[in-house]
């Protein structure tokens, strides 16, 4: 696991992306700093800078998760992964571990700017390690999405593609809930299917929207941000960090048997 | 050593392999031939794990490639067809993330890798980009690729194709040298090849093995009719009809006429020696012979005689 983790990681740098991608991180949060720096209250907030970061997921993680498995299918040096004495496994959670670790490092200039906080104010707020910390969470979630798409295709744009398709779902998960919500109550209040009353037809509308906000990962984190540790959106991020990364694993040992 | 038995592989309704049974035994070199799409590398897929049989069994060393992967594949290094190389590390990295996948002990690691270098004799490029690489050079490495780990069993994929012939040479003798202590299966559809560096042949087509025997009995395989080349001084005219009226001769074709040389093949039945008739039937009607020679039949004849659609 740690030969496939350090291959992958020191790749990224053997190549653009990971420059690339810590650079833009640098820009992105930069300029969010120095806009915080610079207004006329100059009143710095880190845990607001990282949930602002938190929508640039959307274009980080598909560039960051495209090559992971595509890459390898396409040169042929999968073979290695399936013939070499370890479990595929193995592989899996150390291409996972390389990215969520390149990740981190994208947080450097975050750092950075806690440095320069301290310095000027003698502190960071606790809300800033929680926000840092369910950026992780998050990240770990999300890449364990665009490691499985990279995983159903040999090619990375497309790989890229789906990632980004599913990220921007998520992203607008909150929105798309209650648009369904409202077309649940409008369509019940104008056919008169069931004759509900008001009242059934608006708390029907609100179940659906909380079960569909129930998968938005973007709204369960949100506690972090503001300081609070809960303990649930940990195990929602982390179970379905899990599952995506065990789908990984089966989607490519099913290759083995499909694959010609 | 290799024990295969019974494979069946199915690509969706197509059949790959129809039932493949053999044992390859220890220190064995191993040809495997057949024409493309026959289902040599399927069967090597198969045998190294990188793709599961739809039925059948693969057993190396004793430990099932299924039930005991990671046993099963620490006996074998595998170079396939298309030699997995990462284009952006340099040889020496490349190999010593090989051996890392292997796991090879710490201590012997960087032994492991510069004696692997030396004996495919890559060691002159070891800090270079495989990127920046030839086509033989990669291919040494890829070969290289196969030896980190010390694995008892080598299994080769066509390693010869798209190499100028010096370096099919140099390719050759590796394997020739590798051969001393390492079972080797190779795969092949240049016959040549497998006849110079291999001590048994298995013949593949459509998915089935029409022939498996020693390089040597292979030869004899096709003897019921043997081959003669002749270089005489005369008219093909002129020696046609007296040639014909040996008895065992079943056919004669000129090869080139020219400057009153003539060279012809003649074909005759190979329970009969037709050597001395044919040479007196040329003294009776004064033919000089210059040049008569035998043809063993090369596994050319074989496999066509094997491989083609019966009529």
């Amino acid at each position: 696991m740690f030969a496939v983790f350090k291959r992958e990681f020191l790749s990224y740098f053997r190549n653009p992306v990971g420059w690339v991608a810590i650079c833009l991180m640098s820009i992105i949060s930069g300029y969010y700093f120095t806009g915080m720096i610079t207004s006329t209250f100059a009143y710095v907030n880190i845990s607001v800078e990282i949930s602002y970061l938190r929508s640039f997921f959307i274009i980080l993680i598909p560039i960051i998760t495209m090559r992971l498995f595509a890459e390898e299918k396409k040169n042929g040096t999968d073979v290695l992964l399936y013939t070499m004495p370890f479990s595929m496994k193995d592989a899996v959670v150390g291409k996972f571990l390389a990215a969520l670790s390149l990740q981190a490092l994208m947080l450097i200039s975050v750092f950075s700017h806690m440095i320069i906080t301290v310095i000027l104010s003698g502190f960071v707020s606790a809300a800033a390690w929680g926000a840092l910390f369910g950026y992780m969470v998050l990240a770990a979630l999300f890449i364990s999405i665009g490691m499985l798409t990279s995983a159903m295709t040999e090619n990375q744009i497309m790989s890229a593609v789906f990632c980004f398709v599913i990220l921007l779902f998520l992203n607008m998960l909150s929105s798309i809930a209650s648009s369904i919500s409202s077309i649940v109550k409008s369509f019940l209040k104008f056919t008169k299917l069931f004759h509900l009353s008001d009242q059934t037809i608006y708390s029907i509308g609100e179940n659906v929207r909380n079960a569909i906000s129930w998968f938005d990962p973007f709204d369960r984190t949100n506690c972090y941000t503001s300081g609070v540790f809960k303990i649930v959106p940990l195990i929602f991020c982390l179970s379905f960090t899990l599952v995506f990364i065990y789908i990984t694993y089966r989607v490519l040992e099913k290759k083995r048997w499909t694959q010609s | 050593m290799i024990e295969i038995s019974n494979l069946v592989k199915f690509y969706g309704d197509k059949k790959a392999l129809g039932g493949v049974s053999f044992t390859v035994d220890q220190g064995e070199i191993l040809g495997f031939l057949g024409p493309n799409g026959a289902g040599k590398s399927t069967t090597m897929n198969i045998i190294t794990g990188y793709l599961s049989a739809t039925s059948g069994k693969v057993t190396i060393n004793g430990y099932d490639i299924l039930e005991q992967p990671e046993l099963a594949k620490k006996n074998i290094g595998y170079l396939p067809e298309h030699p997995p190389l990462f284009l952006d590390m340099t040889v020496y990295e490349y190999l010593e993330y090989i051996s890392e996948l292997k796991k090879v002990p710490r201590d012997v690691k960087k032994k492991q890798i510069s004696e692997v270098m030396k004996m495919v004799h890559i060691g002159n490029v070891s800090g270079r980009l495989i990127h920046n690489l030839s086509k033989g050079y990669r291919q040494r490495v890829g070969i290289a690729q196969t030896l980190i780990g010390n694995p008892e069993v080598i299994i080769l994929d066509e390693p010869t194709v798209g190499l100028d012939p010096n370096q099919v040479v140099e390719i050759r003798k590796l394997i020739s040298q590798l051969s001393k202590n390492h079972t080797i299966i190779f795969s092949s559809h240049i016959l040549s090849e497998v006849q110079a560096i291999c001590d048994r042949v298995i013949i593949i087509n459509n998915g089935k093995i029409v022939a498996d025997a020693p390089t040597i009995e292979m030869s004899a395989k096709v003897e019921d009719s043997s081959h003669y080349l002749l270089t005489l001084e005369g008219s093909f005219n002129s020696v046609q009809m007296p040639l014909r009226a040996v008895p065992g001769v079943k056919a004669i074709a000129p090869l080139s006429e020219k400057n009153g040389l003539l060279q012809i093949d003649i074909t005759a039945d190979g329970s009969l020696d037709v050597r001395k008739s044919i040479f007196f039937a040329l003294a009776r009607i004064h033919v000089p012979i210059l040049e008569f020679r035998s043809m063993a039949p090369s596994l050319e004849d074989v496999f066509m005689n094997i491989t083609a659609p019966k009529k």
